[in-house]
């Protein structure tokens, strides 16, 4: 231990971890943690500012492909219009995000009866799944909850409707790159921190920014054709389930599958974990043994009597015992 | 509609703020657990004069599991002479009885039952009444379906050599995880819950959750609060709050592992987290004001903190409020007035915000050691939505916040099969 503060020395910490034949003790995952070193801080600053600035450069050239996809797209999904850009600035900063232009109609009677219809059938046919699909019924009923509040609003409602079609895919795709830009960080800030290999970490920001890039424009796109097929009636659905959530989600599988990946670093030296099957009392432990019969016939049952029998014997015990090493 | 409009942004305003104080509190949980110093008092302490103790084991209709409980709690190591295993029938209407009967013969002194057939019900009326019958110093309590390990005991008992520990809690962990999709996402929550949660609670000297089983208490403490509350509906919860208020020091061993039964249905899952969900808020309803007047003089972090554990069943509440809100400004097309800056603030939180509790998880699991599991994480979406609904009705339910609910046994579903008889081959792992 340092005499000026208490803490304990490197010699002293390592020799401690040290086990039979010079070969180290793994921590108990209880007790496992990381230290904290100047490493951290190319973690957290200096890989994600690379993607950052390779993710900005590479904006331009993006948006190009997703003008280029969405064009290819437009005729085969049937939409009308063309598509434009809009130009999305923050500070300095400026990029033409692409979209659709087609138009949203208000929903008509036959839409509306299909939206019922829908809607009726996912909610009671959530009432149908149980045991191990409940979860799948909850989930029906979140999504004919939503469905349900559009419903109402365009049954009972008048046109026009606050979004059209070319606005709300506009704002899901400034969403999207806003979140394209800034996912570097989030990556560092829980993955990065992690002791894996440096081309892990490099490949995870890898896989999160090409998976969205390649990911925004197929959404939006699916969106757009169902807003123009289903009029807007769908559109309330779409942002809320089908937006920025599932954008999130994306990103909830890919850090999954990248934090199961090994990285031979120190949360890694051993499997530590709980065992998985331990159905009852482990077969390696010793059962306890039952008290002899001979034993129990002279062992009092009742609790107190027992103890208080107990403690008196021990007392005469140690009396008995003192005379003796008095004498 | 102007009205509406405004009274939905305070709505949502409200909302997004306690929501962002509990994503803070989730990252910063989970950093200080991966980089802070740990905070385990005595855990290694094998040698010391122990206390006299009495493990109370609680059981109502519990013949599927109790066996091989009372068979773990005889052979811990801790010292015979101190230790009296005493097992808490309450009213149970299958083999129970017999069982603690046959096991109070085959080691008398050691297991000594305690049988109850009147009095309130419930769990802490049981364990007020075996408390009174037993002068021991310290109390542990477990469940009747956990197994504890042969050290587990001395662990337990070790952090009450501080004369300032009013209880402790250990870790619990599920046994059988790998049973269906439910057992799996229980078992990376309950490691979010205990190996992070818990354990940075205790590294900072916030308010680490005693949680009714696998931990216990001291006898002074608790009399010093006043005893167990009868007509709580979450004993434990509302045992936390009065040691804390009283200025008595809980503490978590996270090394101290004890398996348990996970619910292996979504309905007997929906049940358990209804009822913790209803006792959780009922201790909301008695102590958080207590707690924020700060009669006890706590650091402001702690109470904080109290706050926090408190309320965390009455967020789906205000999640159900969030939603209204954001769909009433939604419809209406209400613009954000801020732009651009709403337009990353939103898109900000909707990624950081929601990836928090995912985030606990896995480092959890990574800290486990468990990496294989941590690829399950999308589907605990799943499990979120189940007990957002669960726990939402809960929070709405009467029991919840008034006054007048009778406390009743509420059990959760045992899923192993009868043990053979003593002798015949278990067919253990």
């Amino acid at each position: 231990m340092s005499r000026v503060n208490g803490s304990q020395s490197r010699r002293i910490s390592e020799a401690r971890n040290r086990g039979f034949r010079g070969g180290r003790i793994a921590p108990h995952r209880a007790m496992i943690g990381m230290p904290v070193s100047w490493t951290l801080l190319i973690d957290l600053v200096v890989l994600p500012s690379i993607f950052v600035v390779i993710m900005l450069l590479l904006l331009a050239p993006l948006m190009s492909g997703w003008r280029v996809f969405f064009e290819f797209i437009r005729e085969p999904l049937g939409l009308p219009g063309v598509v434009a850009s809009r130009v999305f600035e923050v500070g300095p900063y400026a990029v033409a995000i692409p979209y659709f232009t087609a138009p949203s109609a208000w929903p008509s009677m036959l839409h509306l009866q299909i939206g019922w219809l829908m809607t009726a059938v996912m909610a009671s046919g959530s009432l149908y799944l149980r045991g191990r699909l409940l979860p799948v019924a909850y989930l029906f009923r979140f999504l004919a909850g939503l469905q349900f509040s559009a419903q109402l609003w365009f049954t009972f409602g008048s046109p026009p409707f606050a979004y059209d079609l070319p606005t709300y895919l506009n704002g899901l795709l400034v969403c999207g790159v806003v979140i394209l830009v800034l996912s570097p960080f989030l990556v560092a800030f829980t993955f990065h921190i992690f002791d894996f290999l440096l081309w892990q970490k490099l490949m995870m920001g890898a896989l999160v920014l090409s998976h969205l890039s390649v990911f925004l424009p197929l959404q939006a796109a699916v969106h757009a054709f169902v807003i123009y097929r289903a009029s807007v009636l769908a559109l309330p659905l779409l942002f809320f389930a089908f937006g920025v959530l599932l954008d999130m989600f994306v990103y909830v599988a890919l850090y999954g599958w990248g934090m199961s990946w090994r990285s031979r670093g120190v949360l890694d030296a051993v499997d530590r974990r709980p065992p998985t099957i331990l159905p009852r009392f482990p077969v390696n432990r010793l059962r306890p043994t039952p008290t002899p019969i001979s034993t129990r016939v002279i062992t009092p049952s009742s609790p107190p009597f027992a103890r208080f029998a107990r403690a008196g014997v021990n007392f005469i015990r140690e009396l008995m015992a003192g005379e003796r090493r008095r004498a | 509609m102007t009205t509406l409009i405004a009274l939905a942004n305070i709505g949502l305003s409200m909302t997004v703020t306690v929501l962002a104080i509990y994503t803070v509190r989730h990252y910063f949980f989970t950093l200080n657990r991966i980089f802070g110093r740990h905070r385990q008092p005595f855990v290694d302490i094998i040698q010391a004069e122990w206390p006299s103790l009495s493990v109370f084991v609680p059981a109502h209709n519990e013949s599927k599991v109790i066996r091989d409980s009372l068979d773990a709690l005889l052979t811990c190591d801790y010292p015979e002479g101190r230790l009296t295993i005493v097992p808490i029938d309450d009213r149970s209407v299958d083999d129970t009885r017999q069982i603690l009967q046959e096991y109070a013969e085959s080691y008398p002194g050691r297991i000594q039952p305690f049988l109850r057939d009147g009095g309130i019900p419930g769990k802490a009326a049981a364990l007020a009444e075996a408390m009174e019958r037993h002068p021991d110093e310290i109390f542990l309590i477990f469940d009747a379906d956990y197994i504890p390990g042969i050290r587990l005991l001395k662990q337990l008992v070790a952090p009450f050599f501080d004369p300032e520990v009013g209880a402790v809690m250990g870790r619990v962990v599920p046994l059988n995880v790998g049973t269906s999709l439910l057992t799996r996402l229980l078992d990376l929550e309950r490691a979010g819950g205990y190996q992070v949660d818990q354990q940075a609670r205790m590294n900072l000297r916030l308010v680490p959750q005693y949680g009714g089983t696998v931990g216990g208490v001291r006898r002074i403490a608790l009399e010093n609060v006043g005893g167990w509350n009868l007509d709580a509906l979450a004993e434990d919860t509302d045992l936390t709050v009065r040691l804390v208020l009283a200025g008595w020091e809980i503490v978590y061993q996270n090394r101290s592992e004890c398996y348990e039964e996970v619910p292996e249905s979504w309905e007997s899952r929906i049940r358990q987290i209804k009822r913790w969900a209803t006792g959780h808020n009922q201790a909301l309803r008695r102590y958080v004001t207590a707690l924020i007047l700060n009669r006890g003089r706590l650091p402001a972090w702690k109470v904080i903190d109290g706050v926090l554990l408190l309320g965390v069943f009455a967020v789906p509440l205000l999640l159900l409020l969030g939603w209204t809100c954001t769909m009433i400004l939604f419809y209406t097309g209400y613009r954000p007035a801020w732009g651009v800056i709403t337009v990353l603030a939103i898109s900000s939180f909707n990624t950081v915000g929601n990836f928090a509790a995912f985030f606990e998880v896995a480092a959890a699991n990574r800290l486990d050691g468990s990496r294989e599991r941590i690829r399950m994480l999308p589907f605990l979406f799943l499990s979120f939505l189940v007990s957002t609904f669960a726990v939402g009705r809960a929070a709405l339910s009467r029991a919840s916040w008034m006054k007048g609910r009778p406390v009743e046994w509420q059990k959760t579903e045992r899923h192993r099969s009868t043990r053979p008889v003593r002798g015949e081959p278990t067919g253990g792992a």
